[in-house]
């Protein structure tokens, strides 16, 4: 009995479960549920909304896709999924067409827009290279410009260092020049013998001046051309005195050679020469009895002619500075006390006479010396009755 | 004679449908055949490779659309045919699409190109500008 009610109690639910099972609804076929979602993608609208000649086909396509997508859902609902799928998969094909139609009109829109844009570009690139162009140009003309100016520059600056090389080579030159010059004034006054280290450092140091002038050593030359000059100098100084006092006694001695040489000419003279100290003489030597009578002071008459060409010789220019001693001798062998006014007055006669033929008084000088220093004996000492007639000079 | 016009008509009256039925192979075949013809030159229409998938499907249904035809299952092979022309059309429109958008994907990088090349030259002109002015040159 309990198992007959239990059995009645079952039968409605086994009942309701062979009817649930009959009305449920299929799974889904996937290529609706591929179709449903593409009709739900921004692609599929988009392609609804075509302004172009594209957009009455693809506005058709939509709808027939629509169309059978709801074919293909009422067919799934109907258990008829052959259909459902059929269909799902032409309102696919149909509606990716649309979309591809819609992609066609995006593109043909990116390529006008694209176009444009390569217009534009064009215009613009054109524009700014032109600008570009003309900057460049000016920048071209700037450089040349600064180009050329920077050419000047240079061909300045060769030209002061030329210059300046040329002037450093002339001071140069003229600072050898002038050493060259003191060197020889230093020959002029034979300091290569009077002043011998001045000079051979002098000449040293030339050497080297134009040594380094050769070289291009300018400033080295000029340092050593001015010490060459100072010490030329120098040696001028050193060498000045002893040369100036050298020269002085050759001129003496050679006008004392000549006066000499004169002086021995004149008839009835006898010439010597010698010295007293540091004084040189020349001394003319007139025996007594040519202009005197014996023991007499005065000329005799008719004889000072003789003094004429000694007149000459005294007045004479080269001979004019030399001071004149006329000194009057006798032969010692007499009383000396009358001999020394004697030869004092002889002496003094001279004198007058050759005054009166224009000898120049200061410069003659008279004096008797008796008996001193004579010069011969025996037959000859009337030789020791003289007058002498010296020139002195240094 | 009657009788033989009799028999006539009724054999030629019980050969029609299967006369019918040979010629509607035929002409499925034959726009089988075109489909595969058609699938094989959007083949090498697509250069950007763009409708690979769908040419698959296409050649798939092809396929089925022929075995339906071995199984004499005409109705359910026009029905495939129908969707293998839809599919070929939309094929047909998303190579073109594609090569649409490879002309315009060109045409945008000639334009980054070119603007590259404009923003270079405007560079070089501001540049230009500097140098000028630095050469003494007026602003």
């Amino acid at each position: 009995m309990i198992k007959i009610t239990e059995g009645l109690s079952i039968l409605p639910l086994a009942a309701a479960l062979v009817l649930s099972q009959g009305c449920a609804l299929k799974p889904k076929p996937s290529e609706l549920e591929a179709l449903e979602k593409l009709r739900a993608t921004p692609s599929a609208a988009a392609a609804l909304k075509l302004k172009s000649a594209r957009a009455k086909p693809a506005t058709a396509l939509v709808k027939s896709s629509d169309e059978l997508l709801a074919r293909a859902q009422d067919k799934w609902r109907s258990s008829d999924l052959d259909e459902a799928t059929d269909a799902a998969l032409m309102g696919k094909a149909k509606l990716m067409h649309a979309i591809a139609l819609a992609d066609q009109d995006g593109a043909e829109q990116r390529i006008r827009q694209a176009d444009d844009d390569l217009n534009d570009l064009a215009d613009e690139q054109a524009s700014v290279q032109k600008d570009l162009d003309a900057v460049n140009e000016t920048i071209g003309l700037l450089n040349q410009t600064a180009q050329a100016k920077e050419e000047q520059k240079s061909i300045e600056a060769q030209m002061e260092a030329d210059r300046k090389l040329a002037a450093d080579k002339s001071e140069t030159s003229d600072k050898i020049s002038a050493a060259e010059l003191a060197l020889k004034t230093a020959d002029t006054v034979q300091a290569s013998t009077y002043a011998k280290a001045e000079y051979a450092a002098a000449a040293d140091t030339l050497a080297r001046a134009q040594a380094e002038l050769q070289q291009g050593n300018f400033r080295g030359a000029q340092m050593s051309a001015d010490i060459a000059r100072k010490k030329a100098e120098e040696a001028v100084a050193a060498a000045q005195p002893i040369y100036a006092e050298k020269t002085k006694a050759d001129d003496n001695r050679a006008r004392a050679d000549t006066l000499t040489r004169e002086a021995s000419t004149i008839a009835g003279v006898e010439v010597r020469r010698d010295a007293r100290g540091a004084l040189q003489r020349i001394v003319l030597m007139i025996p007594a009895e040519q202009l005197f009578t014996k023991k007499q002071s005065m000329i005799t008459p008719g004889r000072e002619a003789m003094l004429d060409p000694i007149a000459t010789l005294m007045k004479k220019k080269e001979y004019q500075n030399y001071p004149v001693q006329i000194v009057g001798f006798a032969d010692p062998h007499g009383n000396p006390s009358s001999l020394l006014p004697l030869t004092l007055a002889r002496a003094q006669s001279v004198q007058t006479a050759l005054m009166s033929r224009g000898v120049d008084s200061k410069r003659v000088m008279a004096a008797g010396q008796g008996g001193a220093e004579p010069i011969s004996g025996g037959k000859d000492r009337n030789r020791n009755n003289r007058i002498e007639i010296i020139f002195l000079y240094q | 004679m009657y009788r033989y016009a009799t028999c006539f008509l009724l054999l030629a009256t019980l050969s029609l449908p299967a006369l019918a039925r040979a010629g509607e192979a035929d002409d499925l075949q034959r726009i089988i055949e075109d489909n595969r013809q058609t699938a094989n030159d959007l083949e090498r229409l697509d250069d950007q490779k763009a409708a690979g998938m769908d040419l698959n499907d296409l050649r798939t249904w092809l396929d089925r659309a022929w075995n339906l035809r071995s199984q004499e299952k005409y109705d359910e092979v026009r029905v495939v045919t129908d969707r293998c022309k839809a599919q070929a059309d939309m094929i047909r429109e998303k190579i073109a699409a594609a090569k649409l958008g490879a002309k315009a994907a060109q045409k945008e990088s000639e334009v980054a190109h070119k603007r590259a090349i404009l923003d270079r030259t405007k560079k070089a002109l501001q540049n230009a500008k500097v140098q000028k002015i630095r050469l003494g040159g007026k602003a």
